[in-house]
């Protein structure tokens, strides 16, 4: 037995009973920060809007909310007709981390790839691709530690990108418009200071940008049921009368603290729809701007995926500044998301679902190539046994067998 | 030209001396029909066949394959994705009605041992679907057969066997294998009555 349920029953009703008072709580906070978008929703505040976001960085108040790119922020804008034809092209990663307990350290990245010609009625190009790295340069780091599973992740994510790139690349001369959906927020943040190719995979990611950027490829980064809190800190920056811009008073959201906005948008967008474009005023950002120039900028939107009739389901879209510079560009690839989302009743955009699952290894396929590498070790004369915990977590994880014990008559 | 009966059109998953299951590609369901009778090796040995009819054709689903029949605006490409780059195969039962043994000799008989797993399935040819069903042995075991719809598996077999004939034997052949099944099933007329009407030669000219 490893969960024991009847001592978590209290403690999930409690969850329950909390989560429903914070509801109605955010509920409240939700028709405020609908009162201040309609109160800036006149065009002519934009030039304000801005002023303000551009006041509020210049006092190094530590802004990060979004700052409205060109259109007013009360216009909910429909997607263009779904173009007749398109490529698209989505691309994930998984990975397997360096086990200590194995019988040789390694890290296996696996990276899958879909292209679908849209209104081809073709059936779509699969690709999965797996990595293999067990060379001491890529398990150990300068100091001979042992790369952490945050490495992993990085390199994982930066050769998702070069995988879009790639393809996208191979598919230069094919039809347009050209989506090419990746997993996630295009501003990596998972690139941390333990990472010993840090810069070097910065420098990987940026190159794939500017590939795709290169081909005109409408790259988007999806996040699904986004937990991103710009916009309500834009509303509540509005909200602060100019003179009270400081890092204390932007430190919190004021009195739409706690809300996202997600929670503002689902009351507003309809099936299709999209907010209008904003720009994330973040350290990584600039960072982004500054190593890619200004077309790799990051510009985001939020849009509803639901089918008509059901209730809002929103993703947040980013997009580079080449892709939202081209306003007809961004409708069409809006449009392309949200047909590829109608693919699934989840409303997740199918080709992502399936780069998922041409990429996620699971718990069987890991032991398979365990046993594989047990056995080219053997092969060699070298020691290939698992460490004593790795054998006891398998005997006691494998399928159990189960003794009853009789009753006495 | 590659016959149909040259190239597998399944493979088997699991299998006892009573019959086996087999799974194909969702490419092959053109060429599986109920009733049919298909062919696997038990060992090494290519003398060595099990024969067994064809029944339980189906099709398993998935979380994603749900999803898909839920949502309503699925494109052409998706559908085409699932159906030829998933592993979603057909599954298809089999029970055994005979082997060939190591002397070339068909006997109506259960097997000495199964098929392995991942043995390839054929379709018999004409002239092997005559020579199997050239006795009505068989019938016995197809009507006793637990969990399978036996009447309805066994008129579709004789369907099929009396098209692989000269169609002036079409009808005698029918009427012997009524005559058998009468036998069989002399103490159960509801399932005698539902086989005779199903296999009832209305469309076999009478010379």
């Amino acid at each position: 037995m490893a969960l024991e349920f009847h001592k978590l029953t209290d403690q999930v009703e409690k969850m329950g009973q909390d989560l429903a008072s914070q509801k109605e709580e955010l509920d409240g906070k939700v028709e405020i920060a609908i009162q201040i978008l309609e109160a800036h929703a006149d065009p002519a505040f934009l030039p304000y809007i801005q002023d303000r976001v551009a006041d509020a960085v210049s006092k190094d108040a530590g802004y990060r909310g979004a700052r409205p790119l060109d259109e007013p922020i009360m216009n909910m804008i429909p997607p263009a007709p779904l173009p007749e034809t398109a490529t698209i092209i989505a691309t994930d990663g998984s990975q397997i981390a360096p086990n200590t307990h194995g019988a040789a350290l390694y890290y296996l990245l696996n990276i899958g790839t879909i292209v679908v010609n849209h209104g081809s009625g073709e059936t779509p190009e699969i690709i999965s691709q797996p990595y293999l790295f067990y060379e001491p340069e890529y398990i150990y780091t300068q100091d001979k530690g042992l790369i952490t599973a945050g490495t992993v992740s990085a390199r994982r994510t930066v050769n998702e990108m070069a995988a879009l790139a790639e393809h996208a690349w191979y598919k230069r001369d094919e039809v347009r418009p050209m989506l090419a959906l990746f997993d996630g927020s295009l501003l990596i943040l998972g690139i941390g200071a333990d990472v010993p190719d840090r810069d070097q995979l910065y420098g990987i990611y940026f190159s794939a940008m500017t590939r795709l950027l290169e081909v005109n490829a409408g790259l988007c980064g999806y996040i699904d049921r986004p937990r991103s809190s710009f916009i309500v800190g834009l509303l509540h920056l509005l909200d602060l009368p100019e003179d009270l811009v400081s890092r204390a008073t932007l430190a919190t959201n004021g009195r739409i603290e706690g809300l996202h906005d997600l929670h503002v948008f689902e009351t507003i967008l309809q099936p299709g729809e999209r907010t209008p474009l904003f720009v994330q005023m973040s350290p990584q950002n600039k960072d982004f701007r500054r190593s890619g120039g200004q077309t790799h900028e990051i510009v985001f939107f939020y849009m509803n995926v639901a089918a008509p009739d059901e209730r809002a389901q929103l993703a947040r879209i980013e997009i580079p500044m080449w892709v939202a510079n081209d306003r007809q560009f961004v409708g069409e690839l809006q449009a392309l998301i949200y047909h590829q989302c109608q693919q699934l009743m989840s409303r997740y955009p199918y080709v992502l679902t399936r780069a998922d699952e041409l990429a996620v290894v699971k718990g069987d396929e890991t032991k398979q190539l365990n046993v594989l590498i047990q056995v080219a070790l053997t092969r060699y004369g070298l020691d290939s046994t698992e460490s004593g915990k790795q054998i006891n977590k398998n005997s006691a994880r494998s399928r159990k067998t189960r003794f009853e014990v009789q009753q006495a008559k | 030209m590659t016959k149909i009966w040259d190239e597998p059109i399944a493979y088997v998953l699991r299998s006892s001396t009573s019959g086996f299951s087999a799974g194909a590609g969702l490419n092959q369901i053109d060429a599986l029909a109920f009733g049919m009778i298909v062919k696997a090796q038990p060992g090494s040995d290519p003398r060595e066949v099990v024969y067994g009819l064809l029944y339980d054709i189906h099709i398993d689903d998935d979380p994603l394959v749900r999803q898909l029949v839920l949502a309503e605006a699925v494109s052409e490409e998706t559908i085409r994705d699932q159906r030829q780059h998933r592993i979603a195969p057909v599954e298809m039962s089999v029970i055994s009605i005979g082997y060939r043994d190591l002397d070339g000799r068909v006997r109506q008989a259960l097997p000495p041992r199964p098929p392995i797993s991942l043995a390839p399935v054929f379709l018999c040819s004409d002239s092997e679907s005559r020579e199997v069903t050239r006795f009505f042995d068989y019938f016995r075991l197809v009507l006793s057969a637990p969990g399978v719809p036996s009447e309805q598996l066994l008129a579709a077999n004789l369907v099929r066997a009396a098209q692989t004939r000269p169609a002036d034997e079409q009808y005698d052949f029918l009427i012997e294998a009524g005559r058998e099944a009468a036998r069989l099933l002399s103490g159960d007329m509801a399932r005698l009555d539902n086989l005779l009407r199903l296999i009832y030669p209305h469309n076999v000219v009478v010379e």
